[in-house]
């Protein structure tokens, strides 16, 4: 096996499937020479990201490349299309159009047509991987055969290394002084940060009124987060903090001081959050959607996919109130940790790559 | 899984203890839904209006017998029942009046009910393809790359003003240095330009475009002839103003579009268009038959391009010269600009010394392609 090169739709920091590719980037250099390749690449990663098109004389065609599968793009499949080096899927799942259409029809055309270009490809790839069984199954129902699960390259311990900056910590000792819950998801309507909002009204209202609620995550659509800003201040919220997209250092250093994760998703392909809480031996509530009763594998607190508020918020209050409850919880998070080990995740990825190329 | 179960009972017991009063779900999902959409939701004036509008069609059956003849005064029903009886035809045929009135009244509400209906829906469809594109908008504004056409037009703009920016000459030194180093002395300007000035005196006003240090405009200033200049560089005008030379900064093409039309006397350039780009030159000669009076010089030095020794000495000493212009082409921009004369004079012969000896036919042909006079200056008569 010669160079691979990786090519992601947009590259972005921050970006769990950008990051994977960098990641993932660490192990292939070590075989040979590897871009990361990317239909459009944002300010800060100019140097380390490649954009087709724009430099193709510095891109070997023929050589492998592993594509990213997430969105849809017309300018990367059409790239694809010309390039003759043999190509490998790396899916990350596409989001359903079904949870845009109503809210943001074009961008749930966007979905819609990667899933079809994706589709169009099962025929032109060597090899087919997914990031979980959940995205495996996936993927063949999208007509792909013989699709691997090759796990994400998550590299849990560098967070967990980061040194957090004094204000942060001094602001989370001082002013977030009750139970903290936390929750790390991009504020869209899959992520149902909704429905977060709702239980953690039920709790501070009825039960736990000293409780705090920090949700992060970049706020990619700005229309749907002024709608979720206006129902968090029209619920009159003052313990919640909607942080938006922070640094790594502020991201660590609110996983260590979070007494419980929540994650009330409709839709994950993985959820890395969730294997970020588990390096911080952080207890986890979650709605068993998706990919994430899969990724928990036993760790967490796992409730039906359709749980409403009601049961969210006397979840997260057994939780806060139960410190054997909490230990055990965080005890199994702590365990579920090594199923992520990133040297597993790179040796699984170079000994698919080698069985396919 | 035994924990969930604890908890869902957890939930009906707070439930049954009215905690959680009856229908709070719902409530809640009514309350996110108003924050769920596409655009913060409204209160919907129609609804009340068309329960209102219902309810004046329910009330107008007008009945006569709605109306009470009972009384606590002693035959005081008696009275009223005879009362009725004898108002009744008056009574009746009001009702009537009235009932029609309010069924056309309850009509014309409901038709302004359509009326409004019809707009609030249209408004709420621009509105939401009104949230799309301010998404767009926003999208861009935050720096998100640009895919198709646009983006590969903003790119390409990207590299030309990246090309155009490596083109910008702007040297540490200064362009006073730099001709004292190659043009020659100010001195020696004066002896090789004089008569020019000599010929100029009879076009006042002289105008002179990359006047340098103003060895043309002194020596026409000496004469009595009308002259300014206009020279790019701040630093080599303030030069000439302190010499008390009407000089002022700017673009020569900028200051000659200014001028009046057929007002001109003279326009010269001296070792200027060898530094403008083709359309600048062509530009030129159409402006200033346009700005000079008719018999107007427009008066043009530059490198003889003929003469293979410039390049080996004067052409590729200035770093800024763009292109050669060749004579031919001159008499040919002369002609198609509609000025009535041209003519050459052939200047700075290379010396003797530096040529063949004309000694032979050879000799000579050869000293004309190599060693041909290094500058000409070109007049175009308007």
């Amino acid at each position: 096996m010669t160079g691979v090169d990786q090519l992601v739709v947009s590259a972005s920091t921050r970006d769990a499937v950008t990051t994977a590719a960098l990641n993932a980037q660490e192990i292939l250099c070590e075989v040979g020479p590897s871009q990361v390749l990317a239909g459009n690449v944002h300010g800060e990663l100019a140097g380390r990201v490649r954009r087709i098109g724009r430099a193709c004389a510095l891109i070997d065609e023929t050589a492998p490349l592993i594509l990213h599968g997430s969105i849809g793009d017309d300018e990367v499949f059409s790239y694809l299309g010309g390039r003759t080096g043999p190509l490998v899927l790396q899916y990350h799942n596409i989001t359903p159009p079904k949870f845009f259409e109503t809210f943001d029809p074009a961008f749930g055309r966007l979905l819609a047509l990667g899933r079809h270009q994706l589709a169009r490809f099962q025929h032109s790839v060597a090899g087919a991987f997914a990031d979980s069984e959940y995205n495996a199954a996936d993927l063949e129902a999208l007509g792909y055969d013989d699709v691997r699960v090759v796990p994400l390259i998550i590299h849990t311990d560098r967070l967990r290394e980061l040194r957090v900056s004094e204000p942060v910590t001094a602001h989370l000792r001082t002013v977030v002084t009750g139970p903290l819950i936390l929750c790390v998801a991009q504020l869209l309507p899959h992520k149902r940060v909704d429905l977060i909002l709702q239980a953690y009204h039920l709790l501070v209202t009825h039960h736990l009124p000293e409780a705090h609620l920090v949700i992060v995550g970049a706020q990619r659509h700005q229309r749907y987060a002024e709608n979720i800003v206006a129902l968090a201040q029209d619920l009159r919220l003052p313990r919640c903090w909607l942080a938006g997209e922070v640094e790594d250092e502020v991201l660590a250093g609110l996983y260590d001081r979070a007494d419980v994760l929540v994650v009330a998703s409709e839709h994950e392909g993985v959820c890395v959050p969730l294997v970020e809480a588990m390096a911080f031996g952080l207890p986890i509530v979650a709605r068993g959607n998706a990919a994430i009763p899969e990724t928990l594998g036993g760790a967490g607190l796992l409730l039906e996919g359709g749980a409403g508020p009601l049961l969210l918020a006397e979840a997260l209050l057994a939780v806060l109130t139960d410190g054997r409850l909490r230990a055990e919880l965080g005890r199994r998070s702590s365990d579920r940790l090594a199923a992520f080990d990133p040297q597993l995740a790179k040796a699984a990825l170079l000994t698919n790559l080698a069985s396919v190329l | 899984m035994q924990l969930v179960e604890e908890l869902k009972r957890s939930v009906e017991a707070r439930r049954r203890a009215g905690l959680y009063p009856q229908g709070l779900e719902d409530q809640l999902d009514e309350h996110a839904r108003q924050f769920a959409g596409h655009r913060v939701a409204r209160r919907d004036p129609i609804p009340p209006l068309r329960a209102a509008i219902d309810a004046v069609a329910q009330k107008r059956d007008i009945r006569l017998n709605a109306i009470a003849s009972t009384s606590s005064v002693p035959l005081g029903s008696v009275i009223h029942k005879t009362a009725e009886r004898l108002q009744r035809r008056h009574l009746e045929d009001l009702a009537t009046q009235m009932e029609a009135f309010a069924a056309t009244v309850t009509g014309a509400l409901q038709l302004a009910l359509e009326v409004l209906e019809q707009p609030q829906q249209e408004s709420q469809m621009l509105l939401e393809q009104l949230d799309a594109v301010l998404e767009r908008i926003r999208a861009l504004e935050a720096g998100a790359p640009l895919g198709g056409p646009l983006g590969s037009l903003i790119e390409r703009v990207e590299r030309l003003e990246a090309a155009e920016r490596q083109r910008h000459f702007d040297p540490f030194f200064s362009n006073e240095r730099f001709e004292a180093a190659f043009r020659g002395s100010q001195e020696a300007l004066r002896v090789g330009y004089a008569d020019l000035a000599d010929r100029l005196t009879g076009h006042p006003p002289v105008i002179e475009i990359g006047c340098g240090q103003g060895a043309l405009l002194e020596l026409l200033a000496e004469r009595g002839t009308p002259a300014r200049g206009v020279e790019l560089d701040g630093e080599l005008a303030r030069l000439c103003q302190s010499k008390g030379l009407h000089v002022e900064e700017g673009n020569g093409l900028d200051h000659l579009q200014a001028q009046a039309d057929g007002s001109v006397g003279a326009i010269v350039l001296l070792q200027v268009i060898e530094h403008l780009s083709h359309q600048q030159v062509a530009d030129l000669f159409l402006l200033a038959h346009q700005k000079l009076r008719p018999g107007g010089l427009l008066a043009l030095e530059t490198v003889n391009p003929q003469s293979l020794y410039v390049y080996a000495r004067a052409f590729y000493l200035d770093p800024t010269h763009s292109t050669p212009v060749h004579p031919s082409y001159l008499e040919f921009l002369a002609r198609e600009a509609g000025y009535s004369g041209y003519a050459i004079d052939w200047r700075n012969p290379v010396h003797p010394d530096e040529a063949l000896a004309e000694d032979t036919d050879d000799a000579r042909k050869l000293n004309t392609l190599i060693f041909g006079p290094q500058d000409y200056l070109f007049f175009g008569v308007r």
